[in-house]
């Protein structure tokens, strides 16, 4: 599966972009995220903060707010340990506009 | 709250109150997409192209779980999400589960859309509040 781009998350761990999970993106968003992909990345690599996702446990949830008003951009993002290092690495699987956290979302970080 | 020194400024954000439409959208029409890994469900109203719209959560008691597709800059609701689909459907709509399915029937989608439609009647959905059309919240099936 092609990458589009690989970055480091607000911990460390390397999270990547696949061109499957942009395909998803802009057939579920298109109008709102085509000209968005800068801000996923920013708000995978510099966060306002991240939340476990509700039903998903290895899933994690960054938001970036998009400055003036009360948009954020909202990436989530599915982890799978990396053998045999025990690490973990992260793919992209959908990310759109929204104007909230998620209630029923936990605080990971800051 | 102003900033002392600085003029306050209010933003404008049609989104934050959506405005469900007046003609009820056909399922036939709504153009439905199911993302296997991401598990979301996206259902698209007929609608030009190239209106940018935000995702605002519906106030259900307790959790987020549907959104709806408000434009950007009118606030016209022009599609529903739901987010992680098939907890969902277990937890709170079991008839949801079959829109996760391939060609999923109109029948379902149909079922959906009423279901989403007394969802944002009951509770509303980010500022809007909810339609007074004097329905107590827990008849709204699967809810």
């Amino acid at each position: 599966m092609p990458t589009r781009w690989q970055v480091e998350d607000a911990r460390g761990r390397p999270v990547e972009l696949a061109e499957a999970g942009w395909s998803h993106i802009i057939e579920h968003h298109r109008d709102d995220m085509a000209e968005r992909e800068s801000d996923i990345r920013l708000a995978v690599e510099a966060p306002d903060h991240v939340n476990a996702d509700v039903d998903y446990a290895q899933r994690e949830v960054c938001y970036r707010s998009l400055g003036r008003g009360r948009r954020f951009v909202r990436v989530v993002i599915h982890y799978q340990p990396v053998s045999p290092q025990g690490s973990w690495r992260g793919r992209i699987i959908t990310a759109h506009l929204t104007f909230r956290e998620k209630r029923g979302e936990v605080r990971l970080w800051p | 709250m102003a900033i002392k020194g600085r003029s306050s400024f209010t933003v404008a954000e049609p989104w934050a109150v959506p405005v469900w439409p007046s003609t009820a959208p056909t399922p036939a029409d709504a153009e439905l997409h199911y993302g296997v890994l991401a598990d979301e469900l996206v259902l698209r109203f007929p609608s030009p192209g190239g209106r940018a719209t935000v995702s605002v959560a519906i106030n259900t008691p307790e959790v987020d779980y549907v959104y709806v597709l408000a434009d950007e800059r009118t606030g016209a609701v022009l599609g529903i999400q739901v987010d992680n689909l098939r907890p969902s459907a277990r937890r709170r709509h079991p008839a949801w589960g079959r829109l996760a399915q391939p060609r999923p029937p109109l029948t379902a989608v149909a079922d959906f859309l009423t279901d989403v439609t007394a969802l944002f009647r009951a509770y509303g959905a980010g500022d809007a509040p909810p339609a007074d059309d004097g329905r107590p919240a827990d008849s709204i099936r699967g809810d």
